[in-house]
Parts: structure tokens; sequence; C-alpha cells
């Protein structure tokens, strides 16, 4: 018996180690996408257009510079949107709040979802505690537009005394608790690596047709 | 009389080529590069002649020019900051601005939208085109600049202070706005600065989206 709950104790570090290193892997591809790709591409597009600007172009080599500086602005703009995929550079310069607003915003604009917020400042949160906030509640959208097609959510995040409260409902189709499949039970599965690697409770509650709750609490500090 | 202007950027290219494109004017003139924000406020502490403008970078080592232009603004707050960056979005543009910066310019703008940029700070003290704007009223509900809470009630600004704070929204400089309201530009400066101490904003800049989001302007005045 102890055995079993020791292999499960090394089977939940591994999990919560491979999402670490993952986090760690997009920042650092992020990071390259901008130092080694966007950033010269903008000495790409200043050149092009330094030549567009002289005064004895001829109009065959303005076409093909025009030509080059179009391509270039779409894969600008490709490479920003992947680097922004990765890790959304608004979360590292301007915190979760505004990074949140801007992810809501995108689905507002993408979907005909509605989601209602009121997402606290939380100034005690280091930046990877904020980066799995973010990312958990970026899942939990993700889920409830895939899975559940909900069409109004409701998210607060507030500060606690120890910590913080996370709370995500959607109106969508809910799930068994009972019977989740197994693609269903990695998304579960790496929700509940993040809540432990915020030291926080997870309490799901959902339902066949009566949508889901899930929230996110700190665990109070004696428990542990 | 030249603008003097400071760049910052990571990317010595980058900042090659932006010199090539400036220096091709007249009427600019780059006092020096910095690589980063430290490298960028080290510079600024110990040259003679300070620039008027500084075009800067977001992401840079070191110190970002997020924390540069908040060092800037509070250290030498008559030097104008613009936002260079890959970041042409939203979040960017509207906390950036609450931070201080009077313009906003996406690094693949054309040469004449960067010189234009430019030449209306240095003018008006802030420029901002139509993209945006159209994000500061997009963020003018959520309250994008700090705005103390009861400091001010807009029933205070006189009728003249208002006519002078639209004209200035609509990129009018002080004697074009002293002409149009048959007032000296001394007293437009009065109206000017009563405006900036009455509702507390640092510049010209933050004027604008104090009256955007007082509703004081609407959008079809600006263009």
């Amino acid at each position: 018996m102890e055995k079993i709950e020791l292999k499960l104790k090394n089977q939940r570090e591994v999990l919560q180690a491979t999402i670490a290193t993952q986090e760690d892997e997009r920042k650092r591809i992020a990071q390259d996408m901008h130092d080694a790709i966007s950033s010269k591409l903008n000495v790409i597009s200043l050149t092009t257009n330094l030549l567009l600007e002289s005064d004895d172009i001829l109009d065959i080599d303005k076409q093909s510079l025009e030509h080059i500086l179009t391509i270039n602005n779409t894969v600008l703009e490709s490479s920003r949107k992947i680097a922004h995929d990765l890790l959304p550079p608004v979360l590292e310069k301007f915190g979760l709040k505004v990074a949140l607003e801007e992810l809501f915003d995108d689905y507002i604009q993408a979907s005909k979802l509605q989601i209602l917020h009121d997402i606290k400042t939380l100034p005690d949160l280091s930046h990877m505690e904020e980066l799995h906030i973010f990312r958990i509640i970026q899942e939990l959208i993700n889920n409830a537009l895939k899975h559940a097609q909900a069409t109004q959510l409701k998210i607060d995040l507030i500060n606690t005394s120890n910590g913080f409260d996370l709370s995500f409902s959607d109106n969508g189709k809910g799930f068994d608790q009972n019977k989740t499949d197994l693609k269903a039970g990695l998304g579960l599965q790496n929700l509940k690596s993040r809540a432990a690697i915020l030291k926080c409770d997870l309490l799901i509650q959902s339902s066949i047709n009566n949508g889901s709750t899930f929230n996110f609490k700190t665990k109070n500090q004696d428990v542990n | 009389m030249s603008i003097k202007i400071a760049i910052a950027d990571d990317e010595l290219l980058f900042r090659q080529g932006l010199r090539a494109i400036l220096s091709k004017q007249d009427d600019i003139e780059i006092l020096f590069g910095a690589s980063d924000g430290k490298d960028l406020t080290e510079q600024l502490n110990t040259c003679k002649q300070k620039p008027e403008i500084i075009i800067t970078d977001l992401k840079m080592p070191e110190m970002d020019g997020i924390e540069a232009t908040k060092i800037i603004r509070s250290t030498f707050p008559d030097i104008k900051v613009i936002a260079l960056t890959s970041y042409f979005t939203k979040p960017f543009i509207v906390n950036m601005i609450a931070i201080g910066a009077v313009a906003y310019l996406a690094k693949n703008s054309t040469p004449a939208l960067m010189v234009k940029t430019i030449r209306e700070v240095y003018a008006k003290g802030f420029f901002y085109d139509e993209k945006v704007l159209k994000f500061i009223m997009e963020g003018a509900g959520k309250r994008i600049s700090p705005i103390k809470p009861n400091s001010f009630d807009e029933s205070t600004l006189s009728k003249r202070e208002i006519e002078t704070l639209e004209l200035i929204c609509q990129q009018f400089t002080t004697s074009e706005i002293a002409e149009k309201l048959f007032i000296s530009p001394r007293t437009v400066e009065v109206h000017r600065n009563n405006l900036l101490l009455k509702t507390e904003v640092k510049n010209v800049a933050g004027l604008v989206i104090y009256a955007i989001q007082h509703n004081l302007v609407t959008f079809d005045k600006f263009y």
C-alpha cells in the first residue's frame, strides 16, 4: 500500500517537473523568436523602406521592394503571433491582470463567448505563479469552448489572506466527474498539477447539462 | 534649430538604419544611441546636451523600455518619450501611454510616419495616429491613466479651458489655438498649465487621454 502511495507521489512530481520544464522551453523559444527573427525582420523592413525612399528608383525595382516589404510584414506578424501564443509578452511586462484582459478580449472577438470577469491585482505573486494561473484560465476557457460548448463564462480572481481564490464557471454541457474520457482526463491532470505547484486546493463541481465550476484556492498554511 | 534625439534599441543594425533615415532630415539631429535602458539612463545622466525626444524600443536586455520610460518621466520630465516597438497591440499601447509615452510607433512603420511623429511630438508634445487613438478610446472605460478618486470635478474647468483642451486634442499648436480663440499665445499657455494642474496629468498626452475618458471631446473631432 505504501509502495503505491510512493509511486503516485513520484508520478505527480514528474508531471510537475515536466510542466515547469515545458514553460521554461516555451519562454526560451519565444525569446529566440524575438531576438533572432523578429528584430532582424524589423531591420529588413527599415532597410527596404530606406531603399524605397531614394528618388532615382526604377518602377520595376520599386515594385519588387514593395513586394519584399509586404511579405516581410506578413512574416513579422506570424512570428509575433507564434511568440505570443508561446508566452504572451504582456504577462511579463504588465502582469497577470492586463494579460488576462487581453486574453478575454481575444476570445470575445474570435468567438461568440460572453465573459463576465472580476480580476483583482495580486501583488504578491511571482512571475511563475502568474504564468501558472494564466495557463489554468487559458486551459479552462479552451475546454469550455471545445468540449463543453459554453457560451457564457464567469471568472473571478481575488486576494485572500494567504494567497488567492480563482473561481471559473461555465454554462456548458458539463461532465460526469466519475466518467471522464482519456483526453479530457489529461487536461484535468494538467490543472491538478498546476494547482499542486501553486499550493492550491482544487474543487470541481459539474454534472451533465448543468455547467461546470472550478475553484482554485491557496491552501491554509497550517494544513501543509 | 534642430530636434535633438536619442535612440535606444538593442539591435545595432536597427539603430543604424533608423539613424540613416533620420539623419536625412535637416531638422533632426541624433545625439546618441543606446543599447538598452540602463545604457540610455546612464548616458542621459552624463551627457552635456540633453535630447528633447527619446525613441526607445520596449524589449531590451538589462533594463527594458518600460522601466527606462518610468525613470525618464520622473528624472527628466521635459524629455518626450516615443515608444518604437514590435508589440503593436492594445494592452501595450494603452499601458505605455499610461506610464507617460507621448507617441507609439510600430517598428515596421514607414519612414514618413516616423519623421512625422517626431515632428508632431516636437511641435505639440504628443502624437497618436488613428490606430493608437482607437485603442485609447477602447481602453478609456478601463481608466488607463491613474486618476485619483474625488480629486477633480469637470465642472471646475472653465469654458475657455475646455475650448483649449478640444483644440489641443485636434493637434493644433499653441499659436494656432491662439488664433482660433482670438487670444494671445501666452494666454493659451496659461490655460494649458491650468488644465495640467486641474486634471493632475503629467503632460499634454495625459490631457488628451483625460479628455477622452471624461467625454470632453468626441472621436470625430480628431480628424
